[in-house]
């Protein structure tokens, strides 16, 4: 009975082999879709649930598959091998087999790599690789996205402005109005006093120091830029180690900058034609050489002295048109993590209509090298137990942010222009969790107006590139770019100081506390959310033209609010009280503790208290959160430690099923008085 | 006679204008003088039973008052606050903050002075809260190292 019943399942399986290895050979040698071809294959023997996203600018001859287990990688390998597909790991040294069950690479070292002719139909090879037992997963290897037009503009007037408060002599800080907004109209007609990222004054207290290091995960960089070298990660190993070969048994050869994942070089290239600077530009805005008498500022650039400023670590995904293939990226976040990276900063993302954060979460390649750099430690003592990543949202003006950055685990950055309110192309809405300037050519209704956008480092030769058919060239050095690029790598500089700053107090935080102090380190952006502002719209049938953006779209869906340096560095410090008043019931403003947009925030009503801390105050009800206050009354003097959550991104969290806001929880102390002023004085 | 008259309504007028003068100047400078820096050193068993984080220092003088509190878990720095203030001839403070917020709560009563030596007591009207300070120079660096409580960019600098 027993061999009859393995006679049974032998033949089944011999029967599913040939199948699948005959509709293999069929997609590997026409278009055509095996399914359609009535060989008598059914649904149970091409499990299309497998296959986790659909084709979008694919890369042709390649498909991503994640193992059912680590034990499945030499069956399957010697399977396609017989049909002329290549299995190969996904990442550089990880191989399923050389890996232990359980290790923080094991889920990673599941995913592989099937390379195959150009020619192949993707989607029917796609169908028949998922029928084998072996493989969990199937994913297209679609391309990213960046989130930048890609156009520069140079520097047409001289910077005039004074930044009185701050402590550099870049000649051109008095342009970069993201950092300093005085309001001028030399900026934009509508530019609003105030509209930066407050880090004049943080820069009094931190410059940035070279523990901290951001991985700048974009087009090439130029290491050698004359306002970025200083503050370039440097692989001491490779940069004293032999040409050629790999010196630090990272298995990457002369990484010392970084790495070409596009080209697969340790050669960092931003100047062949098609690209534009933008991971020059994105650089500079996180850590362009401060104080060095030339050029521009960068948010966590040091102070000009050789032990100041964050370090930039180049991760080449884009190479002009090429590149940014999910398997590279992967590949670059997982070499950010293993070499020491603490903030993970991606201009770019992706198109896929992904429903929910479970739906991107349990299933494709980037979201698992995501988890792996975000619960990864870094160089930085100040975030010993993981990583942060940082995203764009995207330009899309959807009312969404993109992935990877919607997910999560990750910030996603939407973009303001000088006026402080929403740039005409941004991203916004459920997953986007922070603002930041990202500039805009059009602010007030002007028409390709540069100094509305940010102004940064560009690489030092012209590039040509082409767009619309037309061949254009880059700006030489310094020049303005806009997008949600461009606003991201503020949030990781601002970042970065903050870890700078904890560094240097001596200071530890988990990463979801250091999180939600970033998330809370914000100035409101909704009170100003109302009637329309003038900029490029389209129409619905697609149009750009000069208009009246509707702003109050944007209304609670911009993030938190909108960054601020220094009110990151004062949460480093410590987190004040708030005080409340004996004997009459009270709204206490929570801006102190989740930034100048708390009361526009969504939050869970109830608040956690112990049973000690309610006695304390003489609680006769639960305190709890009402219209973005808090809603207390103490009947006794005391203080007492109680826990407010807050949603970051969205009205709502994600439930896994849709795109949702990432929880913000918060400790807070209450001193109970006979007295309460609401600015706070003690007095 | 209609001269007279005129004179005498002058004098009048002169005189209650004197006298008026008189009794305002009174009702200004006659309260307790708090000039000088103190020191938070008792609220009740607020600091002490709680063991809570809370130190403050203030300094009056001539009608203007700077306040450095730090009241928070493992603040760094202290916060600095200030305004303008007047003392009662029934010794009541009184004032408001630059931002136009009352001394002493929404309700504004004020504080009750009582100074003795190198003690000041102030104890809130409204809600009969004492706080005692004792005469101490402000700690340059508590000074030198103080921030806004708001936006540092809406504020002039603080020194640091």
């Amino acid at each position: 009975m027993v061999i009859k019943i393995l006679k049974q399942n032998m033949r089944r399986y011999c029967v599913t082999f040939a199948a699948v290895a005959g509709l293999l050979s069929t997609a590997l040698s026409c278009s055509i879709d095996p399914l359609e071809g009535g060989n008598g294959a059914g649904e149970a023997v091409f499990p299309s649930a497998k296959i986790v996203n659909v084709q979008d600018d694919p890369v042709e001859g390649s498909l991503l598959v994640r193992l059912k287990d680590l034990s499945a990688y030499e069956a399957l390998r010697q399977k396609l091998a017989a049909s002329g597909v290549t299995l190969a790991p996904m990442y550089r040294g990880l191989s399923a087999p050389a890996t232990k069950v359980g290790s923080p690479e094991a889920g990673l070292a599941c995913w592989c790599r099937l390379e195959f002719s150009s020619n192949a139909d993707l989607d029917s090879l796609a169908y028949a690789v998922a029928a084998y037992d072996e493989v969990g997963k199937v994913q297209f290897n679609n391309r990213m996205k960046v989130a930048s037009d890609g156009r520069s503009y140079p520097i047409t007037r001289s910077a005039s402005a004074s930044v009185s408060s701050a402590p550099f002599n870049d000649p051109e800080l008095g342009l970069q109005w993201h950092y300093y907004n005085d309001g001028s109209t030399d900026i934009a007609p509508t530019a609003r006093r105030g509209a930066d990222i407050n880090v004049t004054d943080a820069w009094r207290l931190e410059t940035g120091r070279p523990e901290v290091i951001v991985a700048v995960c974009d087009l090439g960089v130029q290491w050698n830029h004359p306002d970025l070298a200083a503050n370039m990660w440097v692989n001491v190993k490779e940069k004293n180690g032999v040409e050629g070969q790999t010196d630090d048994d990272n298995e990457y050869v002369d990484d010392i900058y970084g790495y070409n994942f596009v080209d697969d070089t340790g050669e960092i290239d931003w100047s062949s034609p098609g690209n534009t600077g933008h991971g020059t530009h994105v650089a500079g805005t996180v850590a362009a050489v401060n104080n060095n008498g030339i050029g521009v500022a960068g948010v966590a650039g040091g102070d000009g002295s050789p032990d100041s400023g964050v370090r930039i670590m180049a991760l080449q995904i884009f190479n002009g048109d090429r590149g940014a293939s999910v398997d590279k990226c992967c590949e670059a976040i997982k070499y950010a993590a293993d070499m020491g990276a603490c903030i993970l900063q991606c201009s770019w993302g992706n198109q896929t209509q992904f429903t929910g954060d479970d739906d991107f979460a349990s299933q494709n390649a980037e979201a698992e090298a995501l988890e792996y750099f975000i619960n990864h430690r870094g160089n930085c003592d100040a975030l010993p137990d993981g990583n942060i990543a940082i995203f764009a949202s995207g330009n899309d003006a959807w009312n969404r942010a993109a992935y990877p950055g919607a997910g999560r685990d990750c910030i996603s950055v939407t973009a303001v222009a000088s006026d402080g309110l929403p740039a005409y192309y941004t991203n916004y809405g459920p997953g986007c969790n922070i603002a930041a300037p990202g500039g805009e050519y059009f602010t007030g209704g002007m028409i390709d107006s540069e100094t509305g956008c940010v102004l940064s480092t560009m690489p030092t030769e012209p590039i040509d590139y082409t767009e619309g058919g037309e061949t254009l060239q880059t700006v030489t050095d310094y020049g303005y770019m806009q997008g949600t690029s461009m606003a991201c790598p503020h949030v990781s500089g601002v970042a970065a100081l903050g870890l700078s700053y904890a560094l240097t107090l001596g200071k530890t935080f988990t990463k979801d506390q250091f999180v939600s102090m970033l998330l809370t380190s914000v100035n409101d952006i909704d009170s100003r959310l109302f009637g329309t502002k003038q900029t490029l719209v389209t129409s619905a049938s697609g149009v750009q033209s000069m208009g009246d953006l509707d702003l109050t779209a944007y209304v609670g869906k911009m993030g938190t609010g909108t960054i601020d340096a220094w009110r990151l560095l004062m949460q480093i410090e410590g987190t004040p009280c708030l005080m409340a008043e004996v004997g009459r019931s009270q709204r206490l403003s929570l801006d102190s503790i989740f930034g100048g947009g708390s009361s526009g925030l969504s939050y869970i009503e109830n608040v956690t208290i112990s049973d000690e801390d309610y006695e304390a105050l003489g609680l006769l009800t639960p305190p709890v959160i009402k219209g973005g206050s808090l809603l207390i009354q103490p009947e006794k003097a005391g203080a007492a430690k109680l826990t407010v959550t807050a949603i970051a991104g969205a009205g709502t969290p994600s439930n896994g099923q849709t795109i949702g806001g990432s929880y913000i929880t918060k400790e807070i102390s209450v001193i109970a008085r006979g007295i309460s002023n609401g600015n706070g004085g003690w007095l | 006679m209609i001269k007279m008259i005129r004179n005498f309504l002058y004098f009048l007028a002169a005189s209650f204008l004197v006298l008026g003068t008189v009794s305002c100047s009174e009702k200004i400078d006659t309260g307790t003088d708090i000039s000088g820096q103190w020191h938070l050193t008792d609220t009740g068993g607020l600091i002490e039973d709680q063991n809570m984080a809370i130190d403050v220092y203030i300094s009056f003088d001539s009608g203007n008052f700077s306040l450095y509190q730090k009241v928070g878990e493992d603040l760094l720095r202290y916060w600095y606050y200030d305004g303008t203030y007047s003392v009662s001839g029934d010794n009541v403070l009184t004032g408001r903050y630059t931002d136009g917020t009352r001394l002493g709560g929404a309700r504004g009563l004020g504080y009750s002075v009582s100074l003795s030596g190198d003690e000041l007591t102030l104890t809130e009207v409204a809600s009969g809260e004492v706080s005692v300070y004792r005469r101490a120079e402000i700690p340059s660096d508590v000074i030198d190292n103080a921030v806004p409580p708001v936006r540092s960019g809406d504020r002039p600098a603080p020194v640091l």
